[in-house]
């Protein structure tokens, strides 16, 4: 039958009616009304813990939105679909950048102030409890304790109180005496530390948001794309603030995707070079989870594409045939160097006619601009003649000179991150309180045990008790064990 | 092998389970033996079979820990379960939470294996996961959902024995081998805290993770934001429990609206617009 089990859990009962209520009587807010009244209203508001559950859970539902609702650069299409009333309402809000509108920054602001205002009203309490003297003869410590809490032995008192002492100090550290006409008092506690875990946590919390501030404040984030071979001075910064100088050239050297047989993705890597006023000052290879850092300012894989890359284009005339191959935007002279071309535009696909490419050429005071087609033989048996009807369309518009398209190439280009954000220190520091608060908080309790050594019907008794904050099974494995070594000492 | 080894465990679940029902319906601890020593069994070939998968994987060239696809998270989701779950059965000497937190693990398993062939086979990892983060991350996240479930498991079981003996503590008889209220929300609390640390640590290592991957420690990615949703629910359920003294009915209640907000962290954000959309 269930009985052993049953007896077992209900020791752990017993054990929380025993201790556990008194036991957390500790954090419990404070109801001193003759205190508060002292205080101004705009202090107890904010030093009500019925204030921070409120805040939390109502964080927690804004963010709620903020995950339904689109944000940001996505809104925008969303917004087009709604009726202009909503959408006005939606804007005015600011839901579609939630977590950097006013509102949702007033309510982190609030619990912000909630937490400074809580710690610092408790923080006296807490003070009082750590630095408590033991007080081992205080009235009422030894009634109504369990009969293996009170031992007897034969000797004297001082002889008996000496044993303890020892034991004590083995399980617990420093011991405190205390003596008054036939009776000895011991004390030792250990993990008076436990009381301030919560405001490790607290002052954790309030290091992170500080963090992020900072971050925030002095921070930027951005994007770049940069096309193998090119190179990039500026970045365009995130949530349309802008474009910003970034004070050196990054150059995208190369760039890899490699994929597994699957298809899926093995690889991205850009080998990126940093030059100041065209001077190489550093080198990279740019992975994802391995970001580069250049002056303070890290740079992340982020994504790639393909662009049109350099056009292939043959030019006959004058008896000549000559290959060009150009990017958008670079120039070349033919003709003797009496004209220059120029690459306008490069299209992968103009007007569904396949890709296409617009040039342009000056030649003494005369400039003309056309398109080539790479099938223009098969866009002139669909549409005869209209390489005369659209001049535009005219590959032999310079002549004697016929241009034609080879192909364009496509080359990749590495998407890359681009931040600054001097809050990450911050925020690591106070991660780490936070997880330190927790094991203090969590893992630790302030643990007390208190001794009386007195002579009773010409014997001496020995009354071991205990006080706790948390963890009342610890104290009573702790008081087993000083027993133990005290027993094994008289023995 | 591994696939197999995992079904096997699947079904030994499903008997525990049964077990554990059983042990409760007849009050007779023989069941409540057995269910223990089939989910026992059904543990040690679960581990068996990720410790197999990880090694597998090694043998294939593509060594990492099986913790990298939706398929494998749900595995690793109703070990930590079944883990958690073991060790409290073991601390408190008593199986009464068994009914409702096997469930939870078994339904998991058997939503794993209903994955298409594919998903199931070891997969090498995109660029994105290749990190030592990814294991710290993943583990501390799982065992504080496992920690949340047993929580939630707790919250039913305050419920259930309400609705079989009715509200408070009756000295004698009425739910009679049910704990009493008292000690079943002690247990939602501790189950709590675990829970909490090691979602406070899934979410640091995450945010660490992704000042490497992604360029920024917290970039309001949905599956970050309902981290964060679940974080500040069961802040505030400690908060309330331990500040304002809230006991009894609104813990258990806090602690299964908790869990509803894991499920939605873990499942549920997927089909939002999510960076971390490769686990599905």
């Amino acid at each position: 039958m269930s009985g052993v089990a049953h007896l077992l859990l209900k020791s752990v009962s017993e054990e929380r009616r025993k201790y556990g209520e008194r036991g957390e009587t500790f954090l419990q807010e404070q109801k001193s009304p003759k205190k508060n009244s002292k205080k101004n209203p705009v202090w107890s508001f904010f030093s009500s813990v019925r204030l921070t559950i409120a805040l939390l859970i109502l964080i927690a539902l804004a963010a709620v939105v903020g995950t339904v609702v689109p944000q940001q650069e996505a809104a925008g299409e969303s917004l087009q679909r709604l009726p202009p009333v909503l959408a006005g309402i939606v804007r005015a809000l600011q839901v579609t950048d939630l977590y950097r509108s006013p509102w949702f920054l007033l309510l982190m602001a609030l619990l912000t102030v909630n937490l400074v205002v809580c710690s610092l009203n408790r923080l006296p309490v807490s003070l009082r409890r750590c630095r408590s003297s033991p007080e081992p003869d205080r009235p009422g410590l030894y009634e109504d304790l369990p009969p293996d809490r009170v031992l007897e032995a034969e000797g004297s008192v001082e002889d008996e109180a000496g044993r303890m002492e020892r034991a004590l100090q083995k399980s617990l550290g420093a011991v405190e005496r205390k003596q008054a006409d036939r009776t000895i008092w011991l004390s030792a506690q250990r993990g008076a530390w436990s009381h301030f875990g919560v405001y490790v946590i607290h002052a954790g919390v309030l290091v992170i948001i500080l963090g992020a501030v900072v971050g925030s404040l002095l921070g930027f984030e951005g994007h770049v794309n940069i096309p193998e071979g090119g190179s990039a001075d500026t970045i365009e910064l995130r949530g349309g603030k802008g474009e910003m100088k970034l004070g050196f050239d990054v150059r995208c050297d190369d760039f890899n995707v490699e994929f597994y047989d699957s298809g899926m993705p093995r690889l991205y890597r850009s080998d990126l070079s940093f030059l100041k006023n065209g001077d190489l000052r550093a080198r990279g290879v740019l992975m994802v989870n391995h970001p580069l850092e250049f002056e303070g300012i890290r740079f992340y894989q982020s994504t790639y594409g393909a662009v049109p890359g350099e056009v292939v284009l043959t030019i006959t005339g004058k008896g000549q045939r000559v290959e060009k191959r150009a990017r958008q935007g670079e120039r070349f002279a033919i003709d003797g160097g009496k004209a220059r071309v120029e690459i306008l535009r490069v299209e992968g696909n103009l007007m569904r006619m396949g890709p296409a490419v617009k040039i342009g050429i000056t030649a003494g005071d005369k400039a003309l601009a056309f398109w080539v087609f790479k099938f223009i033989e098969a866009i002139e048996q669909q549409n005869p003649g209209i390489t005369r009807q659209v001049p535009q369309f005219n590959a032999g518009l310079y002549s004697p000179y016929l241009f034609a398209l080879e192909g364009i190439e496509t080359s990749f280009y590495t998407g890359l991150k681009v931040s600054r954000d001097p809050g990450v220190p911050i925020v690591g520091a106070g991660a780490f309180l936070l997880v330190a608060g927790f094991l203090l908080t969590f893992f630790s309790s302030h643990r007390q045990v208190f001794v009386r050594v007195d002579r009773r019907h010409g014997r001496v008794r020995i009354a071991v008790a205990g006080r706790c904050n948390r963890d009342a099974v610890k104290l009573d494995r702790e008081i087993g064990r000083i027993i133990r070594l005290y027993r094994g000492e008289t023995a | 092998m591994n696939t197999k080894m995992l079904g096997w465990a699947t079904v030994i679940y499903l008997v525990a389970m049964a077990f554990y029902l059983i042990r409760v319906l007849r009050d007779d601890e023989y069941w409540g033996k057995l269910a223990t020593g089939t989910a026992r069994v059904g543990f040690a070939l679960h581990t068996a079979g990720i410790a197999v998968r990880w090694w597998e994987s090694y043998r294939m060239g593509l060594g990492h820990a099986p913790l990298a696809n939706f398929y494998e998270s749900l595995i690793f989701f109703s070990w930590a379960i079944m883990l958690l779950y073991l060790v409290t059965e073991w601390r408190i000497r008593n199986r009464v939470i068994g009914p409702f937190v096997t469930p939870v693990a078994f339904l998991s398993m058997a939503y794993a294996s209903l994955s298409p062939d594919e998903a199931t086979r070891i997969q090498p990892l995109i660029p994105a996961l290749q990190s030592n983060w990814l294991t710290s991350h993943v583990v501390t996240c799982f065992m504080g959902y496992g920690a949340f479930t047993i929580a939630f498991g707790l919250g039913v079981l305050f419920f259930a024995r309400r609705f079989v003996s009715g509200a408070g503590n009756p000295p004698n008889g009425g739910g009679g081998h049910l704990p009493d209220e008292g000690t079943i929300e002690e247990l939602i609390y501790h189950s709590t805290i675990m829970g909490f640390i090691f979602l406070s640590l899934g979410i640091i290592t995450g945010s660490v993770w992704a000042n490497f991957a992604w360029g920024s420690y917290w970039s309001w990615d949905p599956k970050e934001t309902w981290s964060l949703i679940t974080w500040l629910i069961y802040a505030a359920l400690l908060h309330a429990r331990l500040v304002r003294g809230w006991r009894g009915k609104r813990v258990a209640i806090m602690a299964i609206a908790g869990f509803a907000s894991v499920l939605f962290t873990y499942l549920g954000v997927n089909y939002l617009d999510s960076l971390h959309s490769y686990l599905i």
